[in-house]
């Protein structure tokens, strides 16, 4: 019973790597500068699993202790990679290494999850948890990679949770969150669209959301009198900011990722045609049935219909050639590792430990959501790699090193027997 | 243990596994669930989306049939039309740049030209730009020798429809067009598709069933950019089956050059089996100009003529009949037994008519003096009629004109005749609410008036007369034959009512008409023929009166009627009659000659 969990953790992760080959290799097959892909995945799944044994073997403290440098090499990598990185469709997200494309943002994910773990035992304040993630949030987002920057939050959530602090503040955040998305989707339509007449919205939105604010807070006043005119202020500041975030943000983003942003909200008008990647992935998933077309025979896959299949909607190729049941099987797999994360919080009691479970659970959970999310077109396609079955050598190997960092900790609950 | 100062910081909280829990089961179940409504559930519909996605079909034109005359002698036929196409598909400027002016060089013709079809590309399919849409023989051996020098440059074969003949026979013909969205609307059933040309009048449009034939096509798979993978499928064009008229080409020439310039309709049909010999109505158009794309100001000129050409004067004209209508009024006459052959009426020149003593005066003020039923319809005498009308009575010719094919369709080939009007008392109270009075019997006895015919009814009726009250079916298609020459459908004469009328009656009529061409209006006619004739001269409120001939011979065992209708042509005697005397002279050629 005592390795339970770290087997069904092997062999759901062999599993998955076997089928990442596969689909890899059936998404690449006809195209000529793609075939052969299969073969990097290859060398991916099989560094993976050494690094991923590895580390198993190796006590995640000593990551712990070592995540400060981890997490400066990452910093300095994200730093070059927007001076020196290759640039692609418009982004610098690689850096070239002669034999392979290293992405520094994939190093960010792991590093930032020990590193925010380290900071937080070591008793630091607040800001000190949050700025770390902050910085590297906003060097990805400048490259830019909005998919990939938006995965460090849930992340810091998954850390944050189990940092024993008061995080209701968190959820306070709510209504400034729903004001940087609500900006995000106005602002992306008036720039694609061109809605000049809407100029003046810069004196309006502050001014309307400053009254409501005011007049919130004055009915509130009537029921707690704890309130202040400085809260008010603070509050209307923090609104003010909100929706300065959501401008600022709308002009890191590339056209076509406002247009993404815009073809999710109104996919049928789809005025600019940025919604015919989700309606060929849409086609692709639906019309593998319950069975699928077999491997190889994907139609959508193989005339090339469906785009960027071998990364953003691998997802969709499996649905297309494998049909309902590999689809299910598939997302039982997920599960079934992301459970056993689950039961590894449960068994231990080191916070740290539990935290830096926890933010994997959350990066391997929003990652895969957002991906599935994008291929079934529920939510807008952002360019999120499916965690261990997507194209893409660095994002699999630090999954994998992750994944054995939280081997090592359910290893030594068991050595130790709490 | 080394790491003890991590345990000191934070602590668990309590309820994060099951909302851990919650949020996994939750996500996957929705995705499970939309995986499921996607794949199962609407499974079988994005599938056949999919394949729309990757099968496109190319269809085939099928050449249409072709028409024939009685003789074989083709009326209507297709010319294949080589186009060059050019597939832009991995076309960067460059390579753009030098194809192009390698086809300049290759056929001489300017860059502007041929790259006039890069400007349409959109409204093109899949990349491919037709480049020259009309091919010499030299520039297809040209293009042909230097072909690999011109990666990507095809030549392609379509077939545009040939009317040898020009405007002659263009209203029996038709012209083709390309199916507009309300025929698509009802056709797309039948197989109908966008862009497709469909018979828009004529036996183009009435048999456009055999004609077209059936396209065929290539079913292919392609890639997202329009690249074919394979041929999945092919069917080859079924083509459209020929047509064989009754019509005797050679007559209709005669008759085309016999009506000259001028506007009007000749028809021609045998009175025995309803065979039509000639179809002519003038001015024309050219069919040919229907099967190139119209320019707005073209088509403006064709549809906005005040000439009306593509009016088919046969079937959609009404005119005033005039004194041919004198045979229906002498046959009502007689069959009512309001006068016998020998009634007589004298004629002074005029004759003062109503209650306001209107004076209504005989032709050229001529006095024909005191007359009997025969000389009167020989002599074309308008007293004489007005007087033998308003004893009959409206309701009886009436009866009559209605009984002999008048206010109806004459033909059901094509649909869109027009019937013209015979009046009654009734009608005119109705339309414009005043009494009919004897005025306007005198009138319509002799054709004018309200009366409106069309030349395809008139000849209707008159051939009932040449075939003694059997009234056949006028018939345009003697069969149709499929492309490999075998018979599918022969059309055999039909009778289509018998005339209730006195066989003597109808015989006493052909005998005056005979005494029209012997010693009455017709008698310039002048040929060694027993020909049965009756003149029109109406009277045309809105210019030249309208000459009517109308016809037959032999008298005895009558083999062709002729009507013939010219627009503001005058006298019919003049005018009409000499277009007939040239139909005859070549009809009976042999006889004449022998003679």
């Amino acid at each position: 019973m005592k390795n339970k969990i770290e087997r069904i953790i092997l062999a759901t992760v062999i599993i998955l790597s076997g089928i990442s080959i596969l689909m890899v290799a059936s998404s690449t097959v006809q195209s000529a500068e793609l075939s052969g892909l299969y073969i990097k995945q290859i060398v991916a799944v099989a560094a993976g699993f050494v690094i991923m044994w590895s580390i198993r073997n190796i006590s995640y403290e000593l990551f712990l202790e070592l995540s400060p440098v981890f997490y400066l090499v990452a910093v300095i990598l994200l730093v070059l990679v927007i001076l020196i990185g290759k640039d692609i469709y418009g982004s610098r997200r690689w850096l070239n290494l002669g034999v392979f494309n290293f992405q520094p943002s994939e190093l960010a994910k792991f590093s930032s999850i020990l590193f925010g773990t380290y900071l937080v035992s070591r008793k630091s304040f607040f800001l000190k948890v949050t700025l770390p993630f902050v910085v590297i949030f906003i060097l990805v987002l400048v490259q830019p990679d909005v998919g990939t920057a938006l995965m460090y939050i849930p992340v810091y959530l998954g850390v944050m949770l189990f940092s024993g602090r008061d995080i209701r503040w968190i959820f306070i955040l709510a209504p400034f969150t729903l004001i940087i998305i609500v900006t995000l989707f106005t602002e992306s339509y008036i720039n694609i669209n061109g809605a000049t007449l809407l100029e003046f919205r810069y004196l309006l939105i502050p001014a309307a959301i400053t009254a409501a604010v005011y007049f919130a807070m004055r009915e509130l006043k009537k029921v707690s009198r704890n309130i202040r005119f400085f809260h008010i202020v603070a509050v209307i500041l923090m609104f003010w900011a909100s929706w300065a975030v959501g401008i600022g943000t709308t002009r890191f983003l590339k056209d076509y990722q406002k247009k993404r942003i815009l073809s999710f909200i109104t996919p049928d008008l789809d005025p600019l045609g940025a919604g015919y990647s989700t309606r060929q992935s849409i086609l692709a998933v639906g019309s593998g049935r319950f069975l699928g077309k077999g491997l190889f025979e994907g139609t959508q896959t193989q005339l090339g219909f469906l785009p960027v299949r071998h990364t953003d909607f691998i997802f969709a190729v499996i649905a297309e050639e494998t049909g309902f049941l590999g689809c299910t099987a598939v997302l039982f797999l997920l599960g079934l590792l992301l459970w056993q994360f689950i039961k590894v919080i449960e068994r231990i009691s080191y916070p740290a430990a539990k935290m830096i479970v926890s933010g994997v659970f959350m990066l391997i959970l929003t990652q895969a959501a957002t991906n599935l999310g994008a291929t079934l077109g529920l939510l807008p396609v952002i360019g999120i790699q499916l965690p261990f079955i997507s194209y893409g050598g660095s994002g699999l190997i630090f999954f994998m090193a992750l994944t054995g960092i939280v081997l090592n900790i359910n290893r030594q609950t068991e050595i130790i027997g709490i | 243990m080394p790491f003890n100062r991590y345990y000191s910081v934070g602590g668990p909280s309590k309820n994060s596994y099951s909302w851990f829990r919650l949020l996994l089961v939750a996500l996957f179940t929705v995705f499970l669930g939309r995986l499921l409504y996607l794949q199962v559930i609407k499974g079988d519909y994005y599938w056949a989306r999919a394949e729309r996605n990757r099968i496109q079909y190319f269809f085939i034109k099928a050449p249409r049939g072709r028409i024939f005359s009685r003789a074989g002698r083709k009326l209507v036929g297709n010319q294949p039309i080589y186009s060059l196409f050019m597939d832009t598909e991995g076309l960067d400027s460059g390579k753009k740049k030098r194809i192009t002016g390698k086809i300049s060089e290759l056929t001489g013709r300017s860059l502007k030209d041929i790259n006039k079809g890069f400007d349409l590309k959109q409204k093109q399919p899949f990349g491919v730009v037709e480049i020259i849409s009309n091919l010499s023989r030299d520039e297809i051996m040209k293009i042909e020798e230097n072909s690999h020098y011109l990666p990507g440059v095809f030549i392609q074969v379509k077939n545009r429809r040939r009317y040898p003949y020009g405007e002659n026979g263009a209203h029996l013909f038709g012209y083709i067009g390309a199916i507009n969205k309300e025929e698509l609307s009802t056709l797309r059933p039948r197989g109908f598709k966008l862009k497709d040309n469909i018979g828009k009048t004529g036996i183009e449009k009435s048999y456009d069933g055999y004609l077209r034939g059936n396209d065929g096509f290539r079913k292919i798979e392609v890639g997202v950019k329009g690249e074919h993978r394979k041929l999945i499928s092919r069917r080859p064009p079924k083509i459209g089956d020929d047509i064989i008229l009754t019509i005797d080409w050679e007559l209709q020439e005669v008759a085309y050059k016999a009506l000259g310039d001028r506007a009007g309709a000749v028809v021609v049909m045998e009175p025995k089996t309803g065979e039509i010999l000639v179809w002519l109505s003038k001015p024309g158009f050219n069919p040919e100009d229907f099967t190139l794309p119209f320019s707005k100001e073209q088509a403006a000129e064709i549809f906005q003529d005040p000439k009306h050409p593509l009016y088919d004067r046969n079937i959609q004209g009404e005119y005033a009949p005039g004194s041919a209508f004198k045979i229906v009024t002498a046959l009502a006459a007689l069959e009512s037994g309001k006068a016998v052959e020998e009634t007589e009426y004298t004629c002074n020149g005029s004759i003062r008519i109503g209650l306001d003593r209107k004076l209504y005066r005989c032709w050229k003020g001529k006095k024909h003096g005191t007359l009997d039923l025969k000389d009167a319809i020989a002599k074309s005498c308008n007293v004489y009629f007005y007087q033998l009308g308003m004893d009959t009575g409206v309701k009886i010719i009436r009866d009559m004109a209605l009984k002999m094919g008048f206010s109806k369709r004459s033909q059901d080939i094509f649909d869109y005749e027009n019937t013209g009007q015979i009046p009654s008392a009734g009608w005119k109270k109705q339309k414009f609410n005043r009494i009919w009075c004897p005025g306007d019997t005198a009138n319509m006895s002799v054709g004018q008036g309200y009366v409106l015919v069309n030349p395809m009814q008139m000849l209707k009726a008159v051939s009932a007369v040449a075939a003694t009250g059997k009234v056949m079916k006028p018939r345009l298609v003697k069969m149709i034959l499929s492309p490999e020459g075998e018979v599918i459908e022969k059309r055999g004469p039909a009778i289509e009512e018998i005339l209730e009328v006195n066989k003597d009656n109808l015989n006493f009529i052909k005998k005056a008409m005979r005494a029209v061409t012997k010693y009455g209006t017709a008698q310039y006619l002048n040929l060694n023929l027993d020909v049965a004739s009756k003149t029109g001269t109406a009277e045309n409120p809105h210019g030249d009166d309208h000459a009517w001939y109308v016809g037959f011979a032999p008298v005895d065992e009558p083999s062709i009627a002729v009507v013939v209708f010219v627009e503001n042509g005058g006298y019919g005697s003049v005018a009409a009659m000499p277009v007939a005397r040239e139909i005859f002279k070549d009809k009976f050629k042999d006889r004449l000659n022998e003679k």
